[in-house]
């Protein structure tokens, strides 16, 4: 099968297509890499500065604290516990279920594909909330069940370790669930139909070719989740605090409180978070080395599906309980409370009201205007952080220039610092700023473009290795410019992938909390904002219902994206026939 | 402690409309929504305008026209205090809410960094205040609104005054409690409450404060009962009730009183009460900034923010203020009944990080020491 | 002149010489052959003709003008080649025919224009009527004459093919060799073509006339 990788030259050569003196590349890529530096590399030098006493007085007291204070180590440990526990548990349940929807013929396999997608939109702070009800030691919903059904002495605390790596875990599994899927279904056929040939099972297929094939996508969605479920502080605080389980963030949070706030401490503790991304990136990086994973290579057939046969239904009520504790269970109590009058009542026709919307919406200042900001934020930020990461991801896999392997390590590093130490760290980068970026809509948009980047450059650089470089060769011989390669022959190639990646930090975006929370100004609320006072009153069903609306909005937002993708992609096959 | 005289089994499982027909009867006259007397509130606001005091240059704060307000009180008492002031001066009031950590957070990075852009600022914990007085960024104000405020729930030097008063009090759940509820700190001790109690206290330790000044009033020895218990740590005061109104846990110690007021208000499952012995209470405070871009319309907020109007929506929303002259939360005693146990804040500070170590010692987990 | 003129050109990959002094001088209209086992830099020498690789020494002259030469090399879209990919990287998203009229939408040709032209490469390559279909649903000869087709479309005076008939069965390979040859006589490009042998005679290029 022709295949990148074959003939004389050898794999550096092949990588490096193009010839370094081309200016718009150059300008082009230089500006995302500008852009990087200065969002992303330029406040966390802060942050170094800072843990290391700075600008106050130079110490390495704090960076020594940090490391070795009996306190610190602890949750050091646990915080490593909990990514790699988060890691593990999201690539069980995302990769198989990815496969079983990507490749076979699952029944109701659209709408496993929603419930995944809608385990992704909830945000973290409001499961956690919502799995307290679900599954409180004593009161919870799913335990009195369980009571009821007359098995004893088993009560599932959701307040313990397990709990939060549960919690986080039904959220962030999304991620290797998407990035699996994607991968899976760009895999070129007849790598797999050629072991069939030679007389591979099911079973050794997906072990030794398919697995393998989608590894970057397996090992960069577990590092991903891995190092996110670090910053995700709602369920750590909400779970557990209550177990006494302390997290390096919980830390880093208990510094920041203090009159006057222990900057350099935070810092210090940030640093430690940075260095664990850096190692995580590095062991994904080392295993998957040089190996080529290209799989469109100019033949453009989708892979062949499965039939599961008498596992059909059996499987897929197995992937339903899986897939709907995840996002149904959460959901529907968020719901049920919103359209109560007391939540703690039974959901009979009295209890039902609409006041709480209107609360929520009508009387709430700045529900409407938090959405529009919500929208144009995450919008804006998605799709400069794509942009961004593509031209990272092609100066790191087209190109030879030195250095390039660092811009990735550089991007990545956001991915597991919390929102309030980024939003720290922001504040003291651009506060003393000639041009006015404080106070101002401009910060709020760095933020979530420096949050978005990590997973905005991993699935570009997934997208883009799956591309073989002789596609855009083909299209600089035939007479095409580096840009017009791109915009034509690259980017649509590459576009359902790089549409993923751009949900994959646009949703998140519209819930961001932890960063926007400091960063805010009057004006610019978000509608995180909106939810976060309305905490305030204790009311969980006010709450419940504008959280309601939030996770409905991205909802549509999502569908919407999609029906669109889907709908441009054959207006550019109709704009270039003649 | 005195109860209210509306007993709450009534009200509880009826619709909120209902609320207000038997309120009517007992004296409690409400009306429908939550925190409804805020809109009665700003309906009568003009009328009293007039009796509004202030020592700022009226004209000149009209002139600039903007106020920013950095806070932490909820927003929509917030709101509804805003409201009026905008109608009868037609100065426009920005604000800034975030918790009162942020709110400091954000004041003292503008300050070091010369981008001062907050003209007052309101936050719910006077350490946040000691730390901005220390860095001599605020700007003393004898307020002639602030007459009626005690002399030990303000500054001495006049840098902050406080605003309202959080009561921590004892709440329970009535289903499982309410026959015999706690009326007194030690019976929250009570083996009997083993595995049933809740309370807060976010990895930053502020819900430290309040159980230091038990632990001054009544002993550690009642701290050490209470975590003989396992009580339940939850990060937020709104979580507290929320486990009280599912009946997760029975009851708390030093929850936040205007929560429990408004759980109560609202139908659930809850009571609350102030114990006769003491009452650990908590100051949020309000200051100037000295290099507020709006000073005089800040001065005029302030004023307007201590003033009778200002005070009276807070009420509303059930909090307590600071001003002696003023009514309780409706239902709630008067505060010259309740025996207040205030923290004399700098001392705290000094002996913050012992004090939080001490906590993490007796309750375990994460106090920011 | 010589249409094409190597001299001393050089590569190296991470310490490795890929390509080591070559000179080689191609005639206008010849068809040259670059034979030799894996390894031996055949298909370097082509990408730095094509312009997709810049030599660490040594010039490349077309028609008496240097087109490449260390630190300075003329872009592949400003050549006017034609290659011949040995995967066919056949763009994936797009019909044959929008794989094939490519090169011309981006000259500014009329539509009429293009449509001619690219009905007139498929026919010299024996695939009219398939304009409408996707690379994934052709054969792998077919497959390689759409390459084949598309490189020749925009009529260039230079055509490079990277081992293209590797992956074809030894028919189909007789077949196309015989179709290529006859391609080279009627239209007069000057070809330069690379093979894999396994023998270790030929290790560096070769110029033979078909």
């Amino acid at each position: 099968m022709a295949h990148a990788g074959t003939s004389d030259v050898p794999a550096a050569a092949r990588d490096a297509s193009i010839v370094v003196r081309d200016a718009t590349r150059a300008a082009t890529l230089g500006l995302g890499v500008a852009a990087l530096l200065l969002f992303v590399g330029y406040p966390l030098c802060w942050l170094a500065f800072g843990a290391l006493g700075l600008p106050a007085q130079f110490s390495l007291q704090f960076l020594v604290r940090a490391f070795t204070q009996p306190g610190n180590v602890a949750a050091l440990a646990n915080t490593a516990i909990l990514a790699l526990g988060v890691g593990l548990l999201s690539v069980v349940l995302g990769v198989p279920v990815a496969w079983v929807t990507a490749r076979t013929d699952l029944p109701m396999r659209k709408v496993f594909h929603g419930l995944v997608g809608l385990a992704y939109i909830l945000p973290p702070y409001l499961t956690s909330i919502a799995y307290i009800i679900l599954l409180g030691p004593n009161a919870g919903y799913l335990n009195r069940l369980i009571a009821w059904a007359g098995v004893h002495g088993s009560r599932i605390n959701i307040f313990s370790a397990a709990g939060v790596t549960f919690v986080i875990a039904m959220h962030v599994y999304a991620i290797p669930y998407f990035l699996a899927y994607g991968s899976l279904q760009s895999v070129d056929p007849s790598l797999e139909e050629s072991a069939r040939i030679l007389g591979a099972r099911r079973w050794t297929m997906l072990s030794r070719i398919t697995l393998p094939l989608i590894a970057p996508a397996i090992t960069g969605g577990a590092l991903l989740a891995a190092i996110n479920s670090i910053a995700l502080f709602g369920p750590q605080a909400f779970l557990g605090l209550p177990a006494q389980i302390v997290y390096l963030p919980t830390r880093i949070y208990g510094a920041l409180g203090a009159y006057p706030p222990r900057f350099a401490d935070a810092s210090a503790l940030s640093i430690v978070l940075v260095l664990v991304t850096v190692i995580g990136l590095f062991v994904q990086r080392r295993y998957l080395g040089r190996r080529s994973f290209v799989t469109v290579g100019g033949r453009g057939a989708r892979p062949a599906h499965h039939a599961l046969g008498a596992l059909r239904w059996p499987l897929a009520f197995v992937i339903l309980v899986v897939v709907g504790l995840s996002s149904i269970a959460p959901l529907a109590v968020l719901v049920a409370a919103a359209f109560s009058k007391v939540w703690t009542d039974a959901l009979t026709v009295n209890n039902l009201t609409l006041a709480n919307f209107s609360a929520a919406l009508v009387d709430n200042q700045i529900a409407a205007r938090g959405i529009v900001n919500s929208f144009r934020l995450a919008i804006a930020a998605a799709t400069l952080a794509v942009l961004i990461g593509l031209a990272i991801a092609y100066l790191d896999l087209r190109t030879r220039v030195r250095g390039r392997r660092l811009l990735d390590y550089l991007a990545i590093l956001p991915l597991g610092l919390p929102g309030t130490v980024l939003a720290v760290a922001l504040l003291q980068a651009f506060i003393r700023f000639p041009v006015a970026i404080y106070g101002t809509v401009w910060i709020l948009l760095i933020a979530y473009v420096v949050r978005s980047m990590p997973i905005a450059v991993r699935g570009a650089n997934g997208a883009l290795r799956q591309v073989d470089a002789s596609l855009e060769e083909a299209a600089r011989v035939a007479g095409a410019s580096w840009l017009t390669t791109i915009r034509r022959i690259l980017l649509p190639i590459m576009r359902s992938n790089l549409m993923l990646a751009w949900l994959l930090v646009f949703i998140p975006a519209l819930g961001e909390l932890s960063a926007t929370i400091l960063l805010y100004t009057n004006g610019t609320e978000t509608i995180s904002v909106a939810i976060f006072r309305l905490s305030d009153l204790g009311q969980l069903e006010v709450v419940a219902a504008l959280s309601t609306v939030l996770i409905a909005v991205i909802l549509l937002a999502t569908l919407l994206t999609q029906w669109l993708a889907g709908r441009s992609r054959s207006a550019v096959s109709a704009e270039a026939t003649f | 402690m005195r109860k209210p005289t509306c007993t709450s089994t009534d009200s509880r499982r009826r619709f909120l409309g209902r609320v207000s027909a038997l309120g009517a009867t007992c004296g409690i006259a409400r009306a429908v929504r939550p925190l409804p007397a805020l809109a009665a509130a700003a309906s009568i606001a003009p009328t009293l305008a007039a009796n509004v005091v202030s020592a700022a240059d009226v004209a000149k704060a009209k002139s600039e026209g903007n106020v920013m307000l950095y806070t932490s009180l909820d927003t929509k008492i917030v709101d509804a205090i805003i409201k009026p002031f905008q109608e009868q001066y037609g100065i426009k009031v920005q604000y800034y809410r975030g918790g009162s950590a942020d709110v400091s957070s954000k004041v003292l990075a503008e300050a070091a960094a010369r981008r001062i852009q907050a003209d007052i600022v309101d936050a719910s914990d006077v350490g946040a205040f000691l730390a901005m007085k220390s860095e001599d960024i605020l700007k003393p104000y004898d307020s002639p609104a602030t007459k009626s405020v005690a002399a030990d729930l303000r500054d001495p030097d006049n840098t902050w005054v406080a605003d309202r008063l959080t009561q921590a009090a004892i709440q329970w759940n009535t289903h499982l409690v309410g026959s015999a509820p706690p009326r007194h700190w030690k019976d929250l001790a009570d083996p009997r409450y083993a595995g049933k109690l809740t309370f807060f206290s976010s990895s930053n330790g502020d819900g430290g404060p309040r159980l230091y000044t038990l632990a001054l009033a009544f002993g550690w020895e009642l701290l050490e009962a209470y975590a003989a218990n396992k009580p339940l740590r939850v990060a937020t005061p709104q979580l507290v009730t929320q486990l009280l109104e599912s009946g997760e846990r029975a009851a708390a110690f030093c929850t936040n009183d205007n929560i429990a007021w408004r759980s109560k208000k609202l139908g659930k499952p809850t009571d609350y009460g102030f114990p006769a012995e003491g009452v650990p209470t908590e100051l949020g405070a309000v200051g100037l900034l000295k290099d507020a871009p709006h000073p005089n319309a800040a001065m005029l907020f302030y004023d307007w923010w201590m003033g009778e109007t200002g005070q009276a929506i807070l009420v509303d929303g059930g909090k307590y203020s600071s001003r002696s002259d003023l009514a309780p939360p409706s239902g709630n005693p008067p505060l010259k009944e309740l025996k207040l146990l205030i923290l004399d804040y700098a001392k705290y500070q000094a002996q913050r990080s012992q004090v939080l170590e001490r906590l993490t010692q007796i309750f375990g987990g994460e106090w920011g020491a | 002149m010589p249409h094409i003129s190597i001299r001393g050109l050089a590569k190296r990959f991470d310490a490795q010489n890929a390509v080591h002094g070559l000179n080689l001088d191609i005639e206008d209209r010849e068809f040259v052959t670059l034979l030799g086992p894996s390894g031996c830099g055949k298909t370097t020498t082509l990408r730095l003709l094509a312009g997709l690789a810049a030599p660490d020494a040594g010039e490349i002259l077309i028609d008496g003008h240097v087109v490449s030469s260390p630190g300075n090399v003329l872009p592949p879209e400003r050549r006017q080649m034609g290659m011949v990919f040995q995967s066919y990287a056949l763009w994936p998203h797009m019909s044959v025919f929008e794989n094939v009229a490519f090169g011309l939408t981006l000259n500014r040709v009329s539509r009429s224009e293009v449509r001619r032209r690219v009905q007139h490469a498929l026919a010299m390559v024996g695939l009219e009527g398939l304009g409408e279909r996707t690379p994934n649903a052709l054969s792998g000869g077919q497959q390689q004459r759409v390459a084949l087709a598309r490189s020749l479309v925009t009529e260039p005076s230079i055509l490079l093919l990277d081992e293209p008939l590797s992956n074809l069965d030894a028919k189909l390979r007789e077949r196309m060799r015989i179709e290529l040859k006859e391609l080279h006589r009627r239209t007069g490009i000057t070809f330069v073509y690379v093979r894999t042998t396994r023998s270790r005679r030929w290790c560096f290029p070769t110029a033979s006339p078909s």
